[in-house]
């Protein structure tokens, strides 16, 4: 029974992980009509990004900025709420940015990544068919995904995380220090979500600017910022849960999302491809139901059973769980 | 205080405006008749920006607005309330309000505005956690209208807000369209097919054929004009 | 294909148009390519002179002839036949083999997505599953090849049907998804412990007997062979030399086997698009309620779009086992099941039996183009998905008929009309602009990224080969790159 709840445990982490990727999947869904292929690319590449700039700091290239010496001869340590933004001197004498650091730099790099792939690359193919813009999409999954390979080769690479300690015994269950960083980190970003969307003018502007563009444009709202805006959330968003993602996994490979957005994808068709709450509840449904098959029935039949759900409720109930009927037009 | 001067505007290869010049005088209630397809709707497509026009000029207060987006020509507070009201279905009444004062950044004027727009419509107070797409179609011009105050517009582009509607809250609407102009000073142009109605609340008319202007007259003038009764007041 | 416009006249008929142009040019580059590698510079100049002669003078004969553009199909089909003896190696013969099966399964794509409008990501599927059937029924069962070939593709025509099932509930995006989820799964279904004594497991299936070419036909390929014989073998023990040209009359048999079922698979499916049945395939994509409304019965013609394409895709998957003979899952990754089949049509141009052949013709080329240049970077090997990718998206924002389409439109386009547009166009920059230009190549350039410039330069062919509309797009794309873009709000009554 111990093992039960262990795994139930694991499997809301991942799924939380699932959600927010899901989550990303359905803003642009909603807001554009398009199912982004790419969604898990990059959020793989982004996450390579803040692997780069994880790495021992080096800026020697760059005459008289040589940040590692400035640190190191002024000794200077800044924290933000106890928490270190660079991490001391290593034994090789080099500095790295804290983890606080990487996150902000890597997300703030996915932001604007994200907006300027819907800006230069989508917003051209769009309203011609929707079919182009996801065929677009897959073009930018094949893209950044040789790319990554090119540049940073197959092999997995290690991948910082904040706590990677003993795991915490809640007496009902136990769960790793990561795995139950990743589930609170997920549940407070679908909070934050929430908040947004529901709470906020902005948020509100964005859904308008999905749901009837021409209304939205007589309130005064530039529809297509809002759109370069939902492709940036779901940018670092997605780029988020990469980040989440791989230390929990082997570390980060070109292949790091492929296997966490077809979960992501199951989990979005579950609750309806057009819910952001269904995308919640389906990325917990599936993470649970995953470690579940994984422990009792095999670990080769956890992709199986993903793809098997995402087909069989596309047949039975296109809609999913939360999702609106969908209405042809003449 | 707005200025149309020789509009023509198509979408792809349909000409829709040929030639339309109107003027607006600041604080009136002015009307525009036509039959379906006359182009009434796409004279204030242009107005507020959703169509560029080929060629002419749109002067409000002077300045030349044609040609800019939408979301400029708001921030001007030019509102446009668009035939078949076009409000978010999925959303509640309060949040529709609340997007119509988007371009507003003063907190406690959006308060007043909506308690006001609430004295306007007392249906919406009571229904102002509904969501929208299931009011019925008279509350739903309503809320497009109220959502339109929000902005707390200078020129109220109203396009049918009769459409659909049992006389009796048409009567309702006008009544509302009348105070706004009044009492708020909000200029109006008006589009309605129910031309004794919109000839009684306006000051200046124009008749509109094929995207042409064929008749401009003072509203009294035009509801005695022969051909006017005869094509659109039906007596 | 009439020529259209009048752009060409007197001496200006004699010159190559901009498409024929690009077309003498691709020759030019592949006979080059092809005979680069014999190291006989003369002889490979030499060669690849004469072709394009060749080409030039027929072409531009033809049709000045017959002012109609159809030489084309000619040359085209003239080459293929000569592949065999134009290509260098047996393996060159066998890629091209592939390309003509892999034009079959373009064309069974073609009708889903091209003239229905239907998303299928999942074809690549169809070819694993004819081919395991295939392989499973001569590995397992021992059957003859043929009659293992004719079952498969009945049982993949049958499962294409099956298949259309759920696609008539299923609209644009939703469809995609199930049909990229059907496909990846197959792969691993085929890894599965409790099916491995059929499939193979990971070691896949070898097919251990193919075809071989009968007695008189042998003998005639074995007989042409001797010039294909690779240098360094020329002087190898007799047996070695007679292995070597066994090889080539077995793949050029092969060649010519896939060659005659392609040619009547293209025939047949340019026939289905002018017949009734693609006209309604077509209402059926441009406007599917309307169409049902006017009593065309959608669904009977979604199911049959499928259970069409899943035939070709049959043919394709049973060849292809003949060909290469081996099956195995590695075969079916993401990129060979869903992307590249869509995306080489694309590319190729939707809706046209031409773009599904250049589309085969990109889809096995390429690599091997990439892999040449890979000669001397190991890593630009793993740009291949780039690469595909990057053209995808520069067809589907600039050029969405396609290269085909593309040029069938550029063939009534004079060099004159286009001179004249690209001067207009580079006298209305300014000066600023163009020294802004001429500063980023040279920070390109500067930097080291040499990669960048091959891409910017291959990016810069695609839009010369596009048509007048696709350079004006691009100029006010750039043009609108400064200003924050914005969305065109929909006409009234489309909203969402
Ligand atoms: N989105 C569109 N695309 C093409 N043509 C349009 C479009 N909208 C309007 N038109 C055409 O433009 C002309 C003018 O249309 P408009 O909507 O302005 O008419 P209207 O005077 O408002 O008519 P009604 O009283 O029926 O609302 C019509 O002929 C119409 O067919
Ligand atoms: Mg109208």
């Amino acid at each position: 029974m111990e093992t039960f709840f262990d795994q139930l445990a694991i499997g809301a982490s991942t799924g939380a992980l699932y959600a927010l990727l899901a989550l990303a999947l359905v803003f642009i869904f909603r807001a554009t009509d398009i199912v982004n292929f790419a969604q898990g690319e990059m959020a793989m590449f982004n996450t390579y990004i803040g692997w780069s700039i994880s790495r021992p700091l080096s800026f020697s290239w760059i005459p008289f900025l040589s940040i590692e010496r400035h640190i190191n001869i002024l000794n200077w340590h800044p924290e933000v709420f106890g928490i270190p933004l660079f991490l001391g001197s290593e034994s090789d004498g080099s500095t790295r940015l804290g983890y606080l650091l990487i996150v902000i730099g890597t997300v703030a790099i996915a932001f604007v990544m994200g907006g300027l792939i819907e800006r230069l690359i989508i917003r051209p193919s769009e309203g011609k068919n929707l079919l182009n813009a996801v065929i677009v999409t897959l073009g930018i999954f094949a893209i950044v995904n040789s790319i990554a390979n090119w540049r940073y080769g197959p092999v997995p690479q290690n991948y910082p995380a904040p706590f990677k300690g003993n795991a915490v015994d809640f007496g009902l269950f136990k769960l790793g220090q990561h795995s139950l960083f990743a589930l609170i980190v997920g549940v407070a970003m679908m909070f934050a979500i929430y908040v947004f969307f529901q709470r906020t003018k902005l948020g509100l502007a964005v859904r308008a600017a999905a749901l009837n563009p021409q209304a939205s444009e007589l309130m005064g709202i530039n529809t297509g910022q809002m759109l370069t805006l939902g492709w940036s959330l779901a940018a670092a968003i997605g780029c988020l849960a990469g980040m989440l993602v791989a230390p929990s996994v082997a570390g980060i490979s070109p292949n790091l999302m492929l296997g966490v957005l077809l979960y992501a994808f199951a989990a979005a068709v579950l609750g309806g491809l057009d819910s952001a709450l269904g995308a919640v509840v389906g990325g917990l449904a599936v993470g649970i139901g995953q470690t579940m098959v994984v422990q009792y029935i095999g670990s080769e039949w956890s992709d199986i059973v993903a793809f098997g759900l995402i087909i069989g409720i596309l047949m039975v109930k296109p809609t999913g769980i939360f999702g609106s009927p969908v209405v042809k037009k003449v | 205080m707005l200025e149309v001067k020789n509009i023509r505007a198509a979408y792809g290869p349909v000409t829709a405006l040929h030639d339309i010049s109107l003027s607006v005088p600041e604080g009136q209630i002015v009307t525009v008749l036509g039959a379906n397809g006359a182009g009434k709707s796409t004279t204030l497509r242009v107005i507020s920006g959703l169509l560029r026009p080929s060629a002419g000029t749109v002067l409000f207060e002077g300045r030349p607005i044609h040609g800019k987006p939408a979301d400029w020509i708001v921030r001007q507070r030019i509102c446009h309330v668009p035939e078949g009201r076009q409000i978010f279905a999925t959303l509640t009444v309060e949040a529709n309000l609340s997007l119509g004062a988007y371009t507003r950044r003063d907190k406690p004027g959006i308060k007043a505005d909506l308690q006001r727009v609430f004295d306007y419509f007392p249906r919406l107070a009571e229904r102002r956690n509904q969501v929208a797409g299931t009011l019925s179609g008279g509350e739903q011009q309503m809320l497009a209208i109220g959502r339109a105050l929000m902005a707390r517009p200078r020129l109220l582009l109203l396009d049918e807000p009769s459409l659909g509607l049992a006389p009796l809250v048409v009567r309702d609407i006008f009544k509302i369209i009348r105070t706004i102009n009044e009492e708020d000073r909000v200029t109006i142009l008006l589009i309605e097919q129910d031309a004794k109605l919109a000839l009684s609340v306006a000051s200046y008319g124009y008749v509109l054929e094929t995207g042409r202007v064929v008749v401009n007259e003072p509203a009294a003038d035009l509801a005695r004009n022969e051909t006017v009764r005869k094509s659109y007041l039906g007596y | 294909m009439k020529m259209t416009g009048n752009y060409r006249q007197g001496i200006e008929r004699f010159i190559p148009s901009p498409a024929e142009a690009v077309v003498l040019a691709t020759l030019l580059f592949f006979t080059w390519y092809l005979y680069g590698g014999t190291g006989n510079d003369v002889f490979a100049g030499l060669s690849t002179f004469i072709v394009v002669a060749i080409a030039w003078v027929l072409g531009v004969a033809i049709r000045v002839a017959l002012n109609d553009m159809r030489w084309w199909l000619l040359v085209i089909a003239l080459l293929l036949v000569m592949a065999p003896w134009l290509a260098l190696n047996t393996f060159q013969i066998a890629v091209m083999t592939e390309v003509l099966v892999f034009s079959l399964l373009l064309h069974g794509l073609n009708v889903v997505t091209g003239l229905t409008g239907q998303m299928s990501l999942g074809h690549g599927a169809l070819v694993g599953l004819s081919a395991y059937a295939v392989a499973i029924l001569v590995d397992h069962w021992d059957w003859p090849l043929l009659p293992a070939m004719a079952a498969a593709v009945a049982l993949t025509f049958a499962f294409g049907f099956a298949l259309g099932i759920p696609a008539l509930r299923l609209a644009g995006p939703y469809l995609a998804i199930a049909t990229v989820a059907a496909a990846l799964v197959f792969p691993l279904v085929l890894k599965l412990d409790s099916v491995q004594d059929y499939t193979g497991g990971v070691q896949g299936l070898r097919l251990h007997k193919q075809p071989q070419p009968p007695g008189f036909i042998g003998g005639f390929l074995e007989n042409e062979s001797i010039a294909k014989i690779p240098e360094q073998k020329k002087f190898a023990p007799e047996e070695v030399q007679v292995k070597e040209r066994q090889k080539f009359a077995q793949a050029t048999y092969l060649y010519f086997l896939c060659f005659g079922v392609a040619a009547i698979g293209t025939f047949a499916a340019w026939n289905l698009q002018r017949s009734r049945f693609g006209r309604a395939f077509i209402a059926v994509r441009d406007a599917e309620v309307a169409a049902t409304s006017m009593g065309v019965n959608t669904a009977l013609y979604k199911v049959t779009a499928f259970g069409i394409s899943a035939l070709y895709a049959g043919i394709a998957g049973a060849l292809l086992y003949m060909v290469v003979a081996f099956v195995a899952p590695e075969s079916f990754d993401l990129f060979n099941l869903s992307i590249n089949p869509i995306a080489y049509l694309v590319i190729g141009g939707l809706a046209a039996p031409g773009g599904a052949m250049v589309g085969a013709f990109g889809y096995k080329w390429g690599p091997e183009v990439i892999k040449k240049i890979a000669r001397t970077d190991t890593d630009f090997d793993k740009l291949q998905g780039a690469l595909t990718g990057l053209m995808l998206i520069v067809v589907m924002t600039r050029m969405p008929q396609g290269v085909w389409g593309s040029l069938t439109r550029l063939n009534s386009f004079s060099w004159k009309a286009l001179i004249n547009e690209t001067k207009a166009w580079v006298l209305s920059r300014t000066i600023a602009y163009w020294l802004a230009i001429a500063l980023g190549v040279a920070v390109v350039i500067a930097i080291g990224a040499w990669f960048a410039p091959v891409w910017g330069v291959f990016a810069a062919g695609l839009l010369v080969v596009a048509p007048q509309d696709a350079w004006a797009g691009v100029f006010l794309w750039l043009r609108s790159l400064p200003a924050i873009g914005r969305r065109r709000a929909p006409a009234p009554g489309d909203a969402r």
